[in-house]
């Protein structure tokens, strides 16, 4: 219940903040038409808010976070905008087979002809078939 | 309307080769990924969009919806053969076909869920093909007032019935309004939260929050969760009986009235927005079981549990199309992914498409029936082979996922900048799965957004901006009224209900 006040109040937040601090800056004044550039964004901003503050007080819902999931889920994320990053920098072909080995490593995968066939040959074959075969510039 | 020779035509095309091969390795990738635990069509789909960009519209869309019927077939097999369904459609077609295999009639079980899938699946493309043209000349005559009205009724519709509860959905309906906003105004041009990243002028890339929040956001949760664990083999014996691996003609009539109920109950809830091949699914088992002079044997391995819960999840995949195509509103994720890859492909889902794109349409019905045909040919020969791959690893699976996740999102939006959006996306479907949010609302908002805003701008110039006149569009009035009495039925009456059809 804690958690779900928690969650549900960072919704009105947020809300409120994009209502009233981040909408006025990043939406251009219009003064002509029925409906102007922020009147889409304000609706969705108002229900958004106004349904989350019913929800602050009316949820009896509770929910369960699994810490080591959620922290291994984002450590995951991180190394894919790690890979990211570095395939900008080095070129897919370089970077992809190591970030795919990562994965399969950190998931507790250890036998060899996997590793090989899902950190080799899946990422080499899809940059091959994408830069030789369907001629297009992967990075 | 659409006359004879384009139907003709449209249905010509369907039954090329290029378009029967397409068609048919749609349908293998959906079987396959259907039968892996945790992958599923609405994944795959989400990945393959970027890729059908070279394609022409036809062979695009048939090889997705043969990939999303393939996978409605796929799905069972896991849910069959180890008490673990591929697709959540397939919880109840677990019910009665794990006590099958513990039998020693694993195929049996297999062969009836891919009969009644079939048998399912065809009724609902002969009634989308019977009605959907009629329905889209009644739809051709709602004004934008009215499309106005339909969409707010399709939302509090798709919020109260998709999730645990109708706030949470409306404030993911909320949210996919929001993020639909980013970029150029639509009446006026002037750029929406851009936060000086230029590249958002043309709004957040379609593959990019596609991907993102179904595909990359579930294989993150589901590396999350994962630890080595290998799947246990399933071996089915070769020297099975005719009894054991068949199933007979005169064992499939026996369920004629089942797969019938299964196919209708499948296709109505299919055509209505949000409620889902899951629901179908129980909906059908229940009504069967209570129905059933011995009800007693469900769930011992009853082949009418089958027939009722196949044919149901598998006709709501042709009735999805129904407001898909008619009205141009999503009911499902699967539904959600199509109309982003005929947005790709130039093309405006709704009414007008039976005027402007009539041969497309009608090669689409053709390339369901050939979906059907193939499903049918590629199950009765596939199943040993699903059978064995459903033990392969998840870490090779996901991680090639993953790769395809970004050179098909790096291709379709042109650089890396539409993959780092992807990753902003996957974040977010991470924290609404994890929350309780539900993921596909959130995304069907987001592909209705530009339209919900250009019809609100028309309904406002029509409406002279005066909301009382309004009054001058009693089926807008009604539409209007509707949703009021869906959010308010949903989200207090109809609480204690939802719970009843899971708990079966």
């Amino acid at each position: 219940m804690i958690a779900e006040r928690i969650v549900t109040g960072s919704i009105v937040v947020f809300g409120l903040v994009f209502l009233f601090l981040v909408l006025p800056s990043q939406v251009e004044d219009v003064d002509f038409g029925r409906i102007v550039p922020s009147t889409v964004p304000t609706i969705a901003l108002v229900v958004l808010t106004g349904v989350a503050a019913i929800q602050l007080f009316a949820s009896k819902f509770s929910f369960t976070m699994n810490a080591y999931v959620c922290i291994r889920a984002a450590l995951f994320v991180g190394l894919m905008v790690l890979a990211t990053g570095l395939i900008g920098r080095f070129g897919f072909e370089y970077i992809a087979p190591l970030f795919s080995l990562s994965v399969m490593l950190l998931i507790g995968e250890r036998r060899w002809y996997w590793l090989i066939f899902g950190g080799f040959i899946v990422p080499v074959g899809v940059w091959l078939i994408v830069e030789r075969l369907l001629d297009r510039v992967l990075v | 309307m659409v006359d004879l020779p384009t139907i003709l035509a449209g249905l010509a095309d369907a039954f090329t080769v290029t378009n029967i091969l397409f068609v048919l390795v749609g349908v293998v990738v959906g079987q396959f990924v259907g039968a892996m635990p945790g992958i599923g069509p609405v994944m795959t789909m989400a990945i393959a969009i970027p890729f059908t960009f070279v394609l022409n519209p036809l062979p695009a869309i048939g090889f997705l919806v043969g990939l999303n019927k393939g996978g409605l077939i796929g799905g069972a097999i896991p849910a069959i053969l180890l008490n673990t369904p591929g697709t959540p459609d397939a919880a109840a077609t677990a019910i009665d076909g794990y006590p099958l295999t513990r039998k020693g009639k694993p195929l049996k079980a297999m062969k009836m869920a891919l009969y009644a899938s079939v048998t399912g699946d065809t009724f609902s493309d002969l009634v989308l093909i019977t009605i959907a043209a009629s329905l889209a000349v009644v739809a051709l005559k709602m004004g934008p007032v009215e499309i106005f009205a339909l969409m707010i009724f399709a939302f509090s519709l798709i919020a109260g019935l998709i999730g645990t509860s109708v706030t949470r959905g409306i404030i993911a309906t909320a949210l996919g309004l929001l993020v639909a906003t980013v970029g150029l105004d639509p009446a006026h041009s002037t750029p929406r939260f851009l936060f000086g990243f230029f590249d958002l002028y043309d709004g957040f890339p379609i593959a990019s929050v596609a991907i993102g929040s179904l595909a990359v956001s579930e294989i993150f949760l589901r590396l999350a969760k994962l630890k080595g664990e290998v799947r246990p083999a399933v071996h089915i014996p070769r020297d099975q009986t005719s009894d054991q691996k068949n199933v007979t003609f005169a064992e499939y009539w026996a369920c004629k009235f089942v797969l019938m109920r299964g196919a209708f109950i499948g296709t109505c809830i299919g055509a209505i927005p949000g409620m889902g091949s899951t629901a179908a699914a129980f909906m059908s088992y229940a009504s069967t079981k209570q129905s059933a002079a011995d009800p007693e044997n469900f769930g011992k391995g009853d082949l009418r549990g089958i027939a009722a819960t196949e044919s149901a999840n598998s006709s709501v995949a042709g009735a999805d199309f129904i407001p898909l195509l008619t009205l141009g509103l999503p009911g499902s994720a699967s539904a959600a992914l199509l109309i982003s890859a005929f947005l790709i492909q130039g093309i405006q889902p709704g009414p007008l498409l039976f005027n402007q794109q009539g041969q497309l349409i009608y090669g689409l019905f053709g390339a369901m029936i050939v979906a059907n045909i193939c499903n049918f040919i590629c199950g009765l020969y596939g199943l040993r082979l699903w059978a064995r791959l459903i033990t392969a690893p998840e870490s090779a699976v996901f991680s090639a996922a993953l790769i395809l996740c970004f050179v098909g999102v790096y291709l379709s939006t042109g650089g890396i900048f539409g993959v780092y959006i992807m990753l902003m996306f996957a974040l977010l479907g991470m924290g609404m799965t994890v929350l309780s949010y539900p993921t596909v609302v959130f995304i069907i908002a987001f592909f209705l957004g530009p339209r919900f805003e250009l019809s609100l701008v028309q309904t406002a110039t029509i409406l002279r901006g005066d909301v009382t006149n309004i009054i001058n569009h009693p089926v807008a009035v009604v539409l209007l009224l509707m949703s009021v009495f869906c959010v308010y039925w949903l989200g207090f009456r109809g609480r204690g209900r939802r719970k009843s059809i899971h708990e079966l």
